[in-house]
């Protein structure tokens, strides 16, 4: 069994993973200026059938006016959301918390911080922004630690 | 009488290797991602005698180090979620890069995985870290085309096998580019066009660091995926007709971002 390329038609050398049962979404808006939106945070819910302890997950996040989309799992943080979002210095934020279920209708929990990076000092007014955060989730072989 | 005895002993024998689903084959028109590795574990943050300490320029955190062997000749793609001990116990991983603190990130090269975390985003305090990294095959890293060992299929926790009920990610258009030297933050771009109609999900990860592949690390200071004043980042975003990158360059040497488009 040794000396397997890692190609798919030898599927002993590979995961059950990556297997995406779903891709949900959640939208938020948001509109201001820097001074009150330094911190605001918003929570979503995200239904996931069937998620599981040990499942992981992919979060993009986009901007519905112009369809931009962007993942959040890289380092990626200011300057993207500028590109994306078109305002200055922005920056958001997810953590995503899986403990939260209901029994037979799994959630997946998102906490969104959308913060404002103004390093010029002068507020920034904002029109009202539409973001959409997509989540595609997977199975995933990782040993269950407790 | 043998004509009937022969038709059903056929039968049977058809019938028992139609549900043998150990003999049952995958074939797609797509190619996935190909998973050659998992590590899952634990370390002390503090006393881990493994742990190399980082600082970068003006940077008033450390940047924490901890690697794993990974056992390949050359470098892999890692996604990691980690969590520290409070976190474990509420059912919390975070995704690597998720989130303002500094979440960590990993990395490779051709010997080893490397597990980022700045102060700034784990309190010192909470000083162990649970860590499950996913390693994938880089198809055109090189010409090389090593062979890789199979995962043994008796680990518990591991399951090798793909289900059909499951909807796999499926890789529409994977390709690399290559970026020219530069330094100093200069940036260069690279419009690179795909035909699935949306905007799709994808992944790239690139070279920050000459034969370090990270995933896209674009933007801030003072986190764990800006260690060296010398790190390229990558920003990358999508639409329905194009996947855009953009780099910001530091090394001064060229460098690769292979990137995945996937088909949803």
């Amino acid at each position: 069994m040794s000396g397997l390329k890692p190609d798919i038609t030898n599927y002993s050398s590979l995961f059950e993973s990556f297997g995406s049962h779903s891709i949900n979404t959640v939208q938020v808006s948001i509109s201001g200026t820097v001074a009150d939106l330094s911190s605001t945070n918003f929570t979503g819910v995200v239904d996931l059938d069937a998620e599981e302890e040990g499942d992981r997950y992919d979060v993009y996040v986009s901007n519905v006016s112009n369809g931009r989309k962007t993942i959040m799992n890289g380092g990626q943080r200011f300057g993207s959301f500028e590109n994306v979002y078109q305002f200055k210095g922005a920056e958001v934020a997810t953590r995503i918390y899986s403990q939260s279920r209901d029994v037979g209708n799994a959630h997946l929990l998102i906490t969104l911080g959308v913060q404002i990076q103004n390093s010029s000092g002068a507020p920034i007014a904002l029109t009202s922004q539409t973001l959409e955060f997509s989540v595609v989730s997977y199975k995933a072989p990782f040993d269950v630690l407790v | 009488m043998t004509f009937l005895w022969t038709f059903w002993a056929l039968t049977l024998r058809w019938f028992r290797k139609m549900t043998d689903f150990t003999k049952a084959a995958l074939t797609t028109t797509y190619t996935t991602d190909k998973i050659v590795e998992s590590f899952s574990g634990s370390f002390n943050m503090l006393t881990d005698s493994t742990i190399e300490v980082h600082t970068l320029g003006g940077v008033p955190t450390n940047i924490y180090v901890y690697k794993i062997a990974h056992g390949f000749t050359r470098p892999v793609f890692c996604d990691i979620q980690t969590a520290n001990g409070a976190e474990l116990g509420q059912g919390i991983w975070r995704e690597g890069g998720v989130d303002t603190s500094n979440n960590p990130t990993a990395f490779s090269d051709s010997t080893y995985v490397y597990i980022l975390l700045s102060s700034g985003g784990v309190p010192p305090s909470s000083t162990t870290i649970y860590y499950r990294i996913l390693c994938s095959w880089i198809d055109d890293y090189d010409d090389t085309n090593p062979t890789i060992q199979p995962f043994p299929e008796d680990i518990v926790g591991k399951i090798n096998r793909f289900d059909s009920r499951r909807n796999y990610v499926k890789i529409h258009t994977q390709s690399v580019t290559t970026f020219s030297a530069g330094t100093g933050g200069s940036t260069q771009d690279v419009t690179i066009p795909h035909t699935v109609g949306s905007a799709t999900s994808f992944k790239v990860f690139f070279e920050a660091l000459p034969g370090r592949v990270f995933a896209l690390n674009f933007g801030g200071v003072a986190n764990a995926y800006l260690f060296d004043d010398a790190q390229n980042e990558l920003d990358a975003v999508i639409d329905s007709t194009n996947l855009y990158l953009q780099a910001y360059r530091f090394s001064n040497s060229t460098f690769r971002a292979w990137y995945r488009i996937y088909a949803e």
